[in-house]
């Protein structure tokens, strides 16, 4: 379960999130929705760890996570296992020479197993459609097989919260739809799944809970697929933004 | 495409806690270190205040001013005074403006020391000595010049100094695209150390396959800005948009010390 108590967090330009409380279960498919720069993002950082908030707490299960703790390689490493991230610009991502070395990177750091690993990859591209493009180079790729790619390099770690950001963006309707049942598959399986989109109408047969921010980087709304059904002026208003 | 649609057992299933290394703080400190120089880059906090406060164009005029009077001074006594002038710069530094100027000094000079040692050979200790010590002033003047001027401000200076605007464009260009750079390398490694559970089982490999992709994309980024800029109309005509900082008499107390340093070198010789 993660835990967000009264975040705040400021970028030298201005404040990205003001105050956010926030409590989501072990799990979930999540949807973060909003206008552009009300934050997303930013709330995605912070739960990965690359960014500490300015104000308020943040914990997973019963450990509070803070600047000091993640001064612990072990314990940073630790958390970096168990929350794998898919950027919104999937091209920072990708740095080996090969579609095959850059999802093999993930598994060959824990030590698999070599056979093991040549496993997991080819089940990772094989789950996101990526297996013809195994010998390819990243930096070659267009930007929609560059997403699938990358989503690819962080299931190959097996992390139990996901967090993509706009991993949509790019896609075809029809990859969109494939990613979208792949992701729900996953919550499936147990893990935990926040994705930040833009586009209620793509996530809103998919998520169970939504949380929607305003433009001035505050919680609007944080409600379960069922209320927001309730809803209909809410609904007509996301599918705007 | 063919798609597999069944998750595989072990991804339905969560995996082992791996037992990560204890040493492994090569991708956050150099995150550390590019986040430094990102903030360099885009804004002037962070940067230290000069020993007088003056504009850019004063401040760089007073550095090309001290560094050729370094160039031509000959005599021990004339670089101990411009070494204590520069100790007594670094005296308005904060302490840890300071220790980021030693270390970064420090670390130029050990890379210039190579490239002077040969003089050993060619011209005796004695010159050797002198060939330190000026080398070392001249990166040291630099160092603080970078320390106290950000980069938007230097564009400023230069434009004051009326110098050609071909040449403000390309220090233009070459600032957003080493901040560009920056923020691609920052993000990049971020991303490698989300991915790195334990030790790099190759950390050249890693370290290679980071320089190979960042010059692809450099080299994508820099005819892309090309055509984006042939698209809108550049004809090779720029003009600057940076604000001029316009010097008050004050200001002009800056170039005194160099000055003064001027006069007693010409009067002794």
């Amino acid at each position: 379960m993660l835990t967000l108590a009264n975040i705040s967090f400021q970028y030298p330009s201005g404040l990205a999130l003001d105050q956010i409380n926030l409590t989501l279960p072990a799990g979930a498919f999540v949807g973060l929705l909003g206008p552009n720069g009300c934050g997303k993002s930013t709330l995605l950082r912070i739960l990965s760890g690359l960014a500490q908030p300015t104000t308020g707490t943040y914990q997973i299960d019963d450990q509070l996570i803070t600047a000091e703790w993640l001064k612990q390689p072990q314990q940073r490493q630790a958390l970096h296992q168990k929350i794998g991230f898919v950027f919104q610009n999937s091209d920072l991502q990708l740095f080996n020479a090969t579609v095959n070395a850059e999802v093999a990177y993930g598994p060959q750091q824990l030590g698999l197993a070599p056979t093991v690993v040549a496993h997991r990859v080819a089940d990772c591209l094989a789950l996101t459609g990526c297996t013809d493009l195994k010998d390819r180079i990243p930096y070659q790729l267009s930007g929609g097989e560059k997403k699938r790619v990358a989503l690819a390099s962080v299931l190959a770690l097996n992390p139990q919260v996901l967090l993509l950001d706009e991993p949509l963006n790019g896609l075809t309707a029809g990859a969109q739809q494939e990613m979208l049942t792949l992701l729900q598959q996953l919550q499936q399986a147990g893990k935990t799944i926040i994705m930040a989109s833009h586009n209620f109408q793509q996530i809103k047969t998919y998520a169970q809970r939504f949380v929607i921010f305003n433009a001035d980087h505050t919680l609007a709304a944080d409600l379960t697929a069922k209320a927001l059904q309730a809803q209909p002026d809410l609904q007509a208003e996301l599918a705007l933004l | 495409m063919t798609k597999k649609t069944e998750l595989p057992t072990w991804l339905q299933q969560p995996d082992r806690p791996v037992q990560p290394a204890k040493h492994h703080n090569f991708l956050v400190k150099n995150s550390r270190r590019l986040a430094q120089l990102l903030q360099q880059l885009t804004s002037p906090a962070g940067i230290g205040q000069p020993l007088l406060k003056t504009t850019p164009q004063l401040q760089l005029v007073a550095l090309l001013f001290t560094l050729l009077l370094i160039l031509t001074s000959q005599l021990g006594w004339q670089l101990w005074l411009l070494g204590l002038y520069l100790l007594l710069n670094c005296l308005s530094l904060a302490g840890r403006q300071l220790r980021r100027f030693l270390r970064n000094w420090l670390l130029t000079c050990c890379v210039a020391l190579p490239l002077i040692l040969p003089s050993l050979w060619v011209s005796g200790p004695n010159v050797l000595l002198r060939f330190c010590l000026r080398t070392w002033l001249l990166l040291g003047f630099t160092q603080y010049y970078q320390r106290t001027v950000a980069l938007p401000y230097l564009l400023s200076g230069l434009q004051a100094l009326h110098l050609p605007n071909v040449l403000i464009l390309i220090i233009d260009i070459a600032c957003v695209y080493l901040k560009q750079l920056t923020t691609y390398l920052l993000a990049s490694l971020e991303a490698v150390e989300l991915r790195t559970i334990a030790v790099p089982k190759h950390p050249y490999r890693l370290i290679a396959g980071l320089f190979g992709s960042l010059y692809l994309k450099s080299q994508t980024y820099a005819l892309t800005l090309n055509e984006a800029m042939e698209v809108r109309g550049f004809n090779g005509r720029y003009q600057p948009t940076a604000p001029i900082l316009h010097s008050r008499w004050s200001d002009y107390l800056v170039l005194l010390p160099p000055l003064l340093l001027a006069v007693v070198f010409f009067l002794e010789k």
